[in-house]
């Protein structure tokens, strides 16, 4: 009878510059969406302003 | 009946349990990672939000707040399209969004993986090895993922 589900492994290296490289990229998502935003919606920087305001520790109780 | 607890041991140690793991420059990436993906999330989630309702972004943050992070970056997706439609810059938010999937595709298998220092098929424990004071060669760390496929 032939196997319905196989368990696979797969091995790769994994280094810590290769980590940084992803977190790094993920970076330049938070600046495309920025671009995306920004320039056609022009209340969306003062919302976000009011946002990471609720963190800053006057605001924090 | 009560059940037994089971517990894995790194085997006998020699020196303190505080030395430093070789795999901690990975760890804290891996850290560094699940961080910046967390942050993206947020971000997605306030504009999402604001997109849903721009007069009261605050009722938009409400209904964001439970979606995973692909949740979120549809809804992104689909509100902007409503919001601008037959912008060209549609293309560059299908390839955003994309993207985004991306990276969280590649948090989650990053993250839910076994990390092993040392040659792949040794069954040395880890612990033993940094508790005799070797190095783990930056090339060495391997990366062991399992999956069930139909």
């Amino acid at each position: 009878m032939k196997a319905k589900h196989v368990l696979r492994l797969q091995f790769e290296d994994v280094t810590p510059q290769s980590v940084a490289e992803k977190s790094a990229a993920l970076k330049q998502l938070v600046n495309r969406r920025d671009d995306l935003m920004l320039p056609l919606f022009y209340d969306f920087s003062d919302y976000t302003a009011q946002f990471y305001g609720f963190f800053a520790p006057e605001n924090v109780p | 009946m009560r059940s037994k607890s089971v517990y894995f041991s790194l085997g006998p140690t020699t020196s303190p349990v505080s030395d430093a793991d070789p795999l901690d420059p990975l760890h804290r990436e891996l850290g560094t990672l699940s961080t910046e993906l967390s942050h993206l999330e947020t971000y997605l989630g306030c504009a999402g939000g604001f997109l849903a309702n721009q007069k009261e972004p605050r009722i938009g943050d409400i209904l964001v707040v439970p979606l995973s992070f692909r949740a979120r970056a549809d809804t992104l997706s689909v509100q902007y399209s409503e919001r601008l439609p037959g912008k060209t810059v549609m293309e560059q938010v299908r390839a955003f969004r994309s993207d985004l999937q991306e990276a969280e595709d590649a948090r989650n298998t990053l993250t839910h993986t076994l990390y092993w220092c040392g040659p792949v098929g040794d069954t040395t424990p880890v612990a033993s090895n940094h508790n005799e004071g070797k190095t783990c060669p930056q090339t060495a760390i391997r990366r062991r993922h399992t999956s069930i496929r139909s």
